[in-house]
């Protein structure tokens, strides 16, 4: 028996985001709308993109973070499911991008359930802002429990503050500037201008991140992701049922994670304990990945995550992404829809979606026919990568990860 | 500078009952860590069962206040309203030279932001900065 029993039995048979006409990229700053539309919005889509009936639906996975979103039982009922055989609703943060598909892979695959939504679906600029956490003292109340106690009493408030440290003692040890992450901001960035969903779509130079303005030393603006209003949903169900539905299925490979590791240092990942159990799971090699899709709510994120898998040695990313190794035609294409920083921050939900489009050979570009999988890969205008089979995603510091095959059969 | 405790702009301590030691010790100048009570195993922050040795038992462990500069930021933009007239600030991480795994956050003082630089040896500062809060900064060690 494998490692992990369920290793390509069970499939990603739809994909959706929230669009709507006023805005058909989906990701915004001001959706004008409640989370739970943006999350059944993201949920028929995805279910028109399987071609499965929104009442087939007989279970969902979320994840939310200080109550940001919409519960399962709302999504649904909303949906008008006659059946909930399985829901899970998950607090946390980007430790769950990944770990989320695998829950749903677990229910379906020990027959719990059969077609599970997950989804993430948030108002994260007009609504909840999560990248303002610890902001919310002040103003009457001056006083902080818990462990910011010992933080937020000096100023730190939000993601930037908190990783800020991490790649702060990253770069010193290592010899990493500001201009190797200029480098990797402006690779998604290339890519994110031929994503009709993305956010951010001028074009980049490392001359223009490096005159950005700086938000928390050593991060400038172009290092960050924005916060952002969106839903990304996904229909998984057995790799049998899926091939019987409109779109080629893409398996699940190997999953593993869901919450921090212990780890030496603030610099290190996750992924030093769980990456090697990843790969023997997923029974593949470094060298047999396509593609990788890292959780980069800011640019060193997936730098170090491409250095605790072991494709180049600690410190050596800044060099394992020049001479175009981490482009559409490279060795390992990376953000191929320009990350959470360019199309936007659905919590790293979006990231392991555009995988899943990758694999199936039907991306979201400029190509005149992108819908019906036909490619130029001009890259002008076309970010899907050539025959791309298999998929990594890595979801925040390497908290959980998840391997995606395209099917064969 | 010493105020009351509304005119202070910034954040303060919430004490509860497995941190109100750290922040009485400061009070008094003392940069006070806790420990297992069984096993004399350090932690940060305080908590209520030893991962160690699994004892509930707690002691407190006063420290040289002695410290080498972990990691830093300098704050540009922020999220804290009462904060945005202070930018650019740094924020620093210290490991204890008596124990390099406990990491403490505080400020350093009097010293240039651009000559931060990871492995700087620091030492605990105490700064009273309500008739009722000390809160710990921290201040590099001259090296001549």
């Amino acid at each position: 028996m494998p490692e992990q029993d369920f290793r390509e039995k069970i499939a990603i048979a739809g994909i959706g985001y929230s669009r709507s006409a006023e805005n058909p990229g989906a990701f915004s700053k001001n959706s004008g709308v409640d989370v739970l539309t943006l999350a059944v919005r993201a949920a028929r889509e995805a279910c028109a993109d399987a071609g499965l009936a929104p009442k087939q639906i007989d279970g969902a996975v979320m994840y939310q973070i200080f109550d940001d979103s919409v519960r399962t039982n709302q999504v649904l009922s909303a949906l008008g499911c006659p059946a909930v055989n399985y829901a899970s609703n998950l607090v946390g943060g980007g430790n769950y991008a990944s770990f989320a598909v695998m829950q749903a892979a677990q229910a379906v695959y020990h027959g719990i359930a059969n077609y599970v939504l997950v989804y993430r679906a948030l108002n994260g600029r007009s609504g909840v802002r999560i990248g303002h956490w610890g902001a919310g003292a002040g103003g009457g109340q001056n006083r902080v429990g818990g462990e910011a106690q010992f933080s937020s009493i000096y100023g730190v408030a939000g993601a930037a503050s908190q990783y800020g440290f991490e790649v702060r003692r990253y770069m010193e040890l290592y010899g990493v500037t500001s201009l190797d992450l200029a480098h990797f901001a402006v690779n998604s960035r290339s890519n994110a201008v031929k994503n009709p969903r993305a956010m951010m779509r001028a074009p980049l130079t490392v001359e223009e991140h490096q005159a950005s303005r700086l938000i928390s030393a050593p991060y400038h603006l172009f290092d960050c992701c924005q916060e952002t209003d969106v839903g990304c949903a996904m229909i998984v169900t057995t790799a049998e049922r899926a091939r019987d539905l409109r779109k080629r299925p893409v398996l699940i490979s190997a999953a593993i994670g869901g919450g921090a590791n212990p780890v030496p240092n603030i610099e290190d990942t996750s992924l030093i304990h769980l990456g090697p159990r990843l790969l023997r799971a997923a029974d593949v090699t470094l060298d047999d990945i396509d593609l990788f899709e890292g959780y980069d709510a800011f640019t060193d994120m997936p730098m170090r995550m491409i250095e605790d898998m072991g494709w180049c040695k600690r410190g050596e990313a800044k060099d394992f992404i020049k001479d175009g190794r981490i482009s559409l035609d490279g060795k390992l294409p990376t953000q191929t829809h320009g990350g959470l920083i360019n199309e936007g921050y659905c919590h790293g939900f979006n990231n392991v979606l555009e995988a899943v489009q990758q694999l199936r050979g039907d991306t979201e570009d400029l190509c005149p026919n992108w819908h019906m999988g036909e490619h130029t890969y001009d890259r002008a205008v076309c970010r899907q990568v050539r025959d791309a089979k298999i998929a990594l995603n890595v979801s925040v510091m390497g908290s959980s990860a998840i391997i995606l095959k395209r099917d064969e059969s | 500078m010493t105020v009351a405790e509304h005119e202070y702009p910034y954040l303060l301590p919430q004490a509860d009952v497995l941190t109100k030691p750290f922040w009485d010790a400061l009070r008094e100048h003392k940069l006070a860590i806790q420990e297992c009570g069984a096993c004399g195993k350090l932690r940060h922050p305080p908590i209520g069962v030893c991962p160690e040795c699994g004892s509930e038992a707690i002691a407190w462990r006063v420290m040289n206040g002695r410290g080498t500069l972990y990691s830093y930021i300098v704050v540009h933009q922020t999220a804290l309203p009462n904060w945005r007239g202070s930018v650019p600030y740094n924020i620093v991480m210290v490991a204890l030279d008596e124990a390099p795994d406990i990491k403490l956050y505080g400020n350093v003082v009097d010293f240039d932001d651009a000559q931060l630089k990871v492995g700087l040896p620091v030492v605990a500062s105490y700064d009273d900065v309500t008739s009722e809060d000390t809160i710990l900064r921290w201040r590099v060690v001259d090296p001549t």
